[in-house]
């Protein structure tokens, strides 16, 4: 495999020729290549396009106190080879723009939006030239995540920029809903254009929860860096805790130890579960089915306290320290998990047959919000969302991390992309989620549960990565010469894949979005960060 | 119609047929300073990341003071102190009417302090 993996690279610097000035391995899984900015549109859809890659990620980083230029790093993920390729970029602060990569590569179109409102840096050309990060009631020339931009500083409030897709015709009637929501939901706008009851265009604004951690994360020891790391989102927690504690392992070249593995995964399997279960429930709520509703709230409830009598907290705060994890399992609590799970397991089954036995539920699921195959490999949409609309990804399989190569497991993928396949998705993953912890359970190693941390080099890249029950969430870290934070990127699995529900509403009636925005069940906390 | 009615009947009322007795043993809950002795090294003070541990420097102690008004039960205090001088239990029930009852404190004791090379 090693040797393939030179070959292809190699070739794939013959096919680039000049266009790459340079090619280095950042580390046994990532090369990156270093171009020059007018090349960067032409290597990245080179990479996506000929060579299937999958955006993976992108950073933008003030390097201005290291080397004087800004940089910014487009990641292609290679699941059939393991690797990950970097483009690299290197951008003069007196000019401070790059061509836009985003218009042909639509899934570059929201980071370079983030980067140009955090870091200034413009994007040429680019198709949506709208504010995303912060609001329109930003100043504009105000941008945060530049290193002289200090940590307490407060912008004024300047006339707002906002704007939204104007319709000309009067027969298109525009319904705005929220941000303030009836239930207790987060924070988002959504202005519907609609056309009687059809919805023609829908503009998601988001980021209402813009807490700006990534900000608040440079010079965190990286302790307390973890901890700020798990607040991103309540409910995926541990997914972003382990894909921090993941990339300053990987920065650290520390592997953890083999309990220590199988234990993150059992935590995260448990996660998913309460996760996946809550939200099969909680659809029922999209067509006003309460026994579903409260049936699935139920189930939801015996796995979080079953998560509070084995890790201490309901929603896994706290599992996992930097090398290793904090809580070991004992005999008993291993006895007292698979008794819990054969019982959801049994109880979960009666749920889903009465949903899917019954007619009025199955059909307004059936048919409704309908993502395409052909937008979610555009949009490079992830996880539950991704595999209901017949794209098979899943980092647990593609790029293994804690114990995932050691058990076996199945990726269930739909094709049709509607609401009924991506509750299909749940149900089958659940099972799925079961069957792993049996595995683990069985075959759970004794040791110890942590490995203590070299000193990290500085100013060298890492990534940390984890399937979160929404999809896949990629943490990208640098660390300073005083082992903190130098820079840190958070791309949660619902940063990929809010851009897709509007695609996915569009020609739905108006009554159907809660369900449809059910059935995605997107989280904004750790989209606006 | 019937199968729903069935799933209703079989599962009653939850909240009444399975009552929150006591918080499970590791349940995160009030930490507490035990009998050991505080060294005043302030690791708790500098770990917390809610600043609810505060350290007080008069001229002969030092006191260290908790407030459960402030504090998220993370249990990070707990781990980092070396002499287990404060510890976490499941209790989880604060509520009370006077808010004075909610800041514990604890003094470090001097020799101790000698000991670590800590100037009093």
């Amino acid at each position: 495999m090693e040797k393939t993996i030179k070959q292809w690279l190699s070739r794939m610097k013959q096919q680039l020729g000049n266009k790459v000035r340079s090619m280095e391995q950042n580390s046994a899984q990532e090369t990156v290549m270093l171009v020059e900015k007018t090349e960067l549109p032409d290597v990245c859809y080179f990479l996506w396009h000929e060579k299937k890659g999958r955006l993976f990620t992108m950073v933008g980083n003030d390097e201005r106190d290291i080397h004087g230029f800004f940089a910014l790093y487009y990641v292609f993920s290679f699941d059939s080879f393991r690797h990950f390729i970097t483009v690299k970029t290197l951008i003069d602060p007196l000019d401070p723009t790059f061509p836009s990569v985003a218009v042909q590569l639509p899934a570059a179109n929201w980071y370079e939006r983030e980067v140009k409102d955090l870091l200034g840096l413009r994007p040429q050309g680019h198709p949506d030239p709208r504010p995303l990060i912060l609001h329109g009631d930003w100043p504009e020339d105000l941008h945060p995540l530049r290193k002289d931009f200090p940590l307490d500083r407060h912008a004024p409030r300047v006339q707002s920029r906002e704007a939204f897709m104007p319709y000309d015709s009067e027969d298109v009637t525009e319904i705005p809903v929220g941000p303030i929501h009836a239930g207790i939901i987060e924070p988002g706008h959504f202005r519907f254009g609609a056309v009687g009851d059809t919805i023609l265009h829908l503009d998601a604004r988001l980021f209402f929860t813009h807490r700006g951690l990534e900000k608040a994360s440079e010079g965190m020891p990286l302790e307390k860096a973890l901890f700020l790391a798990e607040r991103t989102c309540g409910v995926c927690a541990l997914s972003h805790s382990t894909a921090f504690a993941q990339a300053v392992e990987r920065l650290g070249e520390v592997t953890i130890p083999p309990r220590a593995a199988y234990l993150r995964t059992l935590f995260l399997e448990l996660e998913r579960l309460y996760n996946h279960i809550g939200d099969v429930g909680n659809v029922c709520a999209g067509f006003g089915f309460a026994v579903g509703v409260s049936q699935g709230a139920r189930l939801k409830e015996t796995l979080q306290q079953l998560n509070e009598r084995v890790a201490g907290h309901r929603y896994l705060r706290g599992v996992v320290r930097l090398g290793g994890v904090r809580i070991d399992i004992t005999e008993r609590e291993k006895e007292e998990i698979a008794q819990t799970l054969a019982y959801v397991k049994k109880e979960f089954q009666e749920l889903v047959d009465l949903l899917f036995s019954h007619d009025i539920a199955m059909n307004r699921m059936a048919t409704t919000g309908v993502l395409s195959l052909e937008h979610a490999n555009q949009l490079e949409v992830v996880g539950v969302a991704a595999r209901a609309s017949g794209r098979s990804v899943d980092i647990r399989r593609d790029q293994p991390y804690a114990a995932y190569d050691q058990v076996s497991f199945h990726v269930p993928v739909y094709e049709v992309g509607d609401v009924l396949s991506r509750v299909r998705i749940r149900v089958d993953e659940v099972l799925e989620s079961i069957a792993i912890i049996e595995q683990l359970l069985h075959s759970l190693p004794s040791g110890d549960t942590f490995t203590p941390l070299p000193p990290l080099p500085p100013y060298r890249s890492a990534m940390g990565w984890c399937e979160s029950p929404r999809g896949e969430t990629v943490h990208w870290l640098m660390v300073g010469p005083d082992q903190t934070i130098y820079r840190y990127r958070i791309r949660s699995a619902t940063y990929s894949n809010w851009p897709a529900v509007p695609l996915a509403v569009k020609g739905n009636i108006v009554p159907d979005f809660p369900l449809i925005n059910k059935s995605f069940e997107l989280c904004y906390a750790c989209c606006d960060r | 119609m019937f199968d729903i009615i069935k799933k209703i009947w079989k599962t009653k009322t939850v909240t009444k047929t399975e009552l929150l007795t006591e918080a499970p043993e590791r349940f995160r809950g009030k930490p507490i300073f035990g009998s050991n002795e505080c060294t005043g090294c302030q690791a708790c003070t500098t770990a917390c990341p809610a600043k609810a541990i505060t350290f007080q420097q008069n001229d002969d102690a030092i006191t260290v003071s908790l407030s459960y008004t402030t504090c998220i039960f993370c249990g990070i205090c707990a781990e980092v102190c070396e002499t287990n001088a404060i510890h976490i239990t499941n209790e989880y029930r604060l509520a009370t009417k006077n808010k004075n009852e909610l800041t514990v404190n604890k003094q470090a004791t001097f020799a101790k302090l000698l000991t670590a090379g800590k100037e009093v």
